[in-house]
C-alpha cells in the first residue's frame, strides 16, 4: 500500500509547482558531473525559488532545450550564464534564465547540513573553479600515462 | 485517529504519490500509494476509527470484511512506523 516507485523527471510539475508557491524542495541529485561536493545516493540538495539574477557559483537547477534536467554551477554572468559542474571541463553557454527552474540554498553531504552563505562552500567554489585548468591538465596527464603504461 | 497537517496526496505519472510540503518539500522520503492505500488516506484526512476504514475499503472495493479490516490494519501499523498518524 505505500510504495516508492516514481521517476524523478516525472516529478517536475510538482517540483516547479512547489517551488512557484515559493516553497522548497529536497531531492538527491543524479550523476557524477558535481563531484566532489555531491555524490549520487549520498548527499542531497535544497532547491528554492530563483532569485530575478543568479550570481556567479550559484548552483541552479534548470531545463536544457533537449528537455535534460541539469544541476550545474553558474561560472560566467552575462545577458545569459555559463554553466558548468564541478568534475567536468566542458562549458555550457547560453543558458537563459527562463530556463531556470530553482536554486540551491542549502545542501547536506553526508549527515552535515551546509547553507551556500558558509565561508568554506564559498572558499570551495572558488578554489575548485580556478583550479581547472590545472585539474585538466592533471587528469589528461593520468589518461596518458594509463596508455602509455596499461 | 487522523493524518497529521503537512501532507499533500498528489497524482503523479498514474501514482498516488504522498509529499510533506510547509516550507520544504522532501523528494528522498515520498512516498507513493496504491489504489487502497491512496482510499485509506483520503479516509484519515478526516477523524475515522478502524471501522471506518474498514467500511471504505468495503465500500470501494469487493472484498470481505475481514480482508478489508486486515488491510486496514496493515496500512494504520505502516502510518504509525512513518509517524504520519497526529497523536500516535
Amino acid at each position: 500500500m505505500l510504495e516508492r516507485n516514481v521517476r524523478f523527471e516525472e516529478l517536475m510539475p510538482l517540483i516547479r509547482e512547489r517551488i512557484a508557491a515559493g516553497e522548497s524542495v529536497r531531492f538527491s541529485p543524479n550523476g557524477t558531473s558535481m563531484l566532489p561536493m555531491l555524490r549520487q545516493g549520498v548527499d542531497s540538495v535544497v532547491l528554492s525559488p530563483p532569485p530575478e539574477k543568479l550570481k556567479k557559483y550559484d548552483l541552479p537547477f534548470y531545463q536544457r532545450e533537449n528537455g535534460q534536467f541539469v544541476l550545474h554551477r553558474v561560472v560566467a554572468v552575462g545577458d545569459k550564464y555559463t554553466c558548468i559542474g564541478d568534475n567536468q571541463f566542458h562549458f555550457e553557454t547560453g543558458l537563459d534564465h527562463s530556463q531556470i527552474i530553482g536554486v540551491v540554498t542549502a545542501f547536506t553531504r553526508g549527515k552535515r547540513e551546509h547553507s551556500v552563505d558558509e565561508p568554506g562552500y564559498r572558499i570551495y567554489c572558488r578554489i575548485w573553479h580556478y583550479s581547472r585548468p590545472l585539474r585538466y591538465l592533471w587528469r589528461r596527464g593520468i589518461g596518458r600515462l594509463r596508455r602509455m603504461f596499461p | 485517529m487522523k493524518l497529521k497537517d503537512g501532507f499533500i496526496l498528489r497524482e503523479v505519472a498514474g501514482e498516488h504519490v504522498v509529499l510533506s510540503v510547509g516550507g520544504e518539500v522532501d523528494l528522498n522520503g515520498m512516498i507513493t500509494l496504491n489504489d487502497t492505500g491512496c482510499t485509506l488516506w483520503k479516509r484519515l484526512e478526516q477523524e475515522a476509527e478502524l471501522s471506518d476504514l474498514t467500511d471504505a475499503l468495503l465500500a470501494e472495493y469487493e472484498v470481505d470484511e475481514p480482508t478489508a479490516r486486515a488491510a486496514a490494519e496493515r496500512f494504520v501499523e505502516k502510518l504509525k512506523e512513518l509517524d504520519l498518524l497526529a497523536g500516535a
